[in-house]
């Protein structure tokens, strides 16, 4: 593992990025926007599950419209963030944080597929509820943490100078 | 934390090392886990600020949420929208009081501030009174505009 971040380290993609002194900065701008967008949105749906807030508004409705811009963020999000790992892959396998944020975004992940495949196939009993089932609001919930999570971690990431 | 030495004389400079040594600035300094903790917080009050507004200016500029009208929609996140701000308006000082003299110098800040005052401006004013045509455009185009730019600028302080 340690010889492949070593072989990344080296590439010459990798120098570029992590001697710039533009590119790094401006990525990681784009970046932390990325995650606004994705973590913003998701959090949005999250909240409504749980009961709070856009109450006027169906589920569906609010998840089918937020959607292509959590998606599209998360894109971005990716494609930002796997550069910047490119830039710095053997600092980031000495990290602390770093595979704790890749844990929880992989648990956040995880968190709603099987929410969107589970108790979301029958959205349409509960679509204008006021209380959703008990399962969609452990999912609201434990996506807050898990983002809330990879936030922190992010951040930690960025403290850890070796 | 280092002590700063004012590159040139400037009112704010006795009132931001005031800030600097307030028990505020003290207490974000009194551990390595409090700054980065504050931060973690701010950031979750910007995405829950940034990612709603972002929404907000793309249906303004008719890219999102076509079904609905775009001032509907910004009434109902308007919640999520103002919780964010409140996380961002009282983590913001806080962590500004870390070092607050250090900012004094950077330009990126004063800049930051500036791009800030503009954006919640904007945001508290004309923007909720337009929803349609062309002015809604503008409206989501300069709103788009200024508020990632405060977030670049927010970021880039640090690599001043």
């Amino acid at each position: 593992m340690l010889s492949i971040c070593q072989w990344i380290h080296d590439t010459p993609l990798s120098i570029a990025v992590r001697e710039s002194i533009w590119v790094y900065p401006i990525l990681n701008v784009l970046h932390c926007v990325g995650i606004f967008l994705v973590a913003g949105t998701i959090v949005v749906v999250d909240l409504r599950l749980l009961g709070f807030g856009m109450r006027r508004s169906s589920i569906s409705s609010v998840i089918n419209q937020v959607l292509p811009w959590t998606l599209g963020g998360f894109g971005f999000m990716f494609l930002t963030g796997s550069l910047l790992a490119w830039s710095e892959p053997v600092r980031l396998y000495r990290s602390i944080f770093f595979p704790w944020k890749l844990l929880f975004l992989a648990l956040a992940g995880l968190n709603a597929f099987f929410f969107h495949y589970g108790v979301y196939r029958g959205v349409g009993s509960w679509d204008t509820a006021s209380l959703t089932p008990a399962r969609a609001r452990l999912a609201g919930a434990v996506s807050i943490v898990c983002w809330i999570c990879v936030i922190a971690a992010g951040r930690a990431v960025g403290y850890e100078m070796t | 934390m280092r002590p700063h030495s004012f590159t040139y004389n400037f009112p704010f400079c006795e009132a931001f090392e005031w800030i600097e040594r307030s028990p505020a600035g003290e207490f974000m300094r009194s551990s390595r886990v409090v700054f980065p903790i504050v931060e973690s917080v701010h950031l979750i009050g910007m995405a829950l600020f940034v990612g709603t507004v972002l929404l907000i200016d793309m249906g303004l500029l008719g890219l999102a949420m076509r079904r609905q009208p775009i001032d509907q929609v910004a009434a109902a996140l308007a919640p999520y929208t103002w919780s964010g701000f409140a996380l961002l308006m009282i983590t913001g000082p806080f962590m500004f009081s870390a070092q607050a003299a250090k900012w004094h110098d950077n330009p990126v800040f004063w800049i930051k501030m500036m791009l800030l005052i503009l954006a919640t401006v904007l945001q508290l004013s004309v923007k909720r009174r337009i929803s349609s045509g062309k002015p809604a455009k503008m409206m989501g185009a300069i709103s788009l505009i200024l508020w990632i730019s405060t977030a670049l600028s927010a970021k880039m302080m640090e690599f001043v």
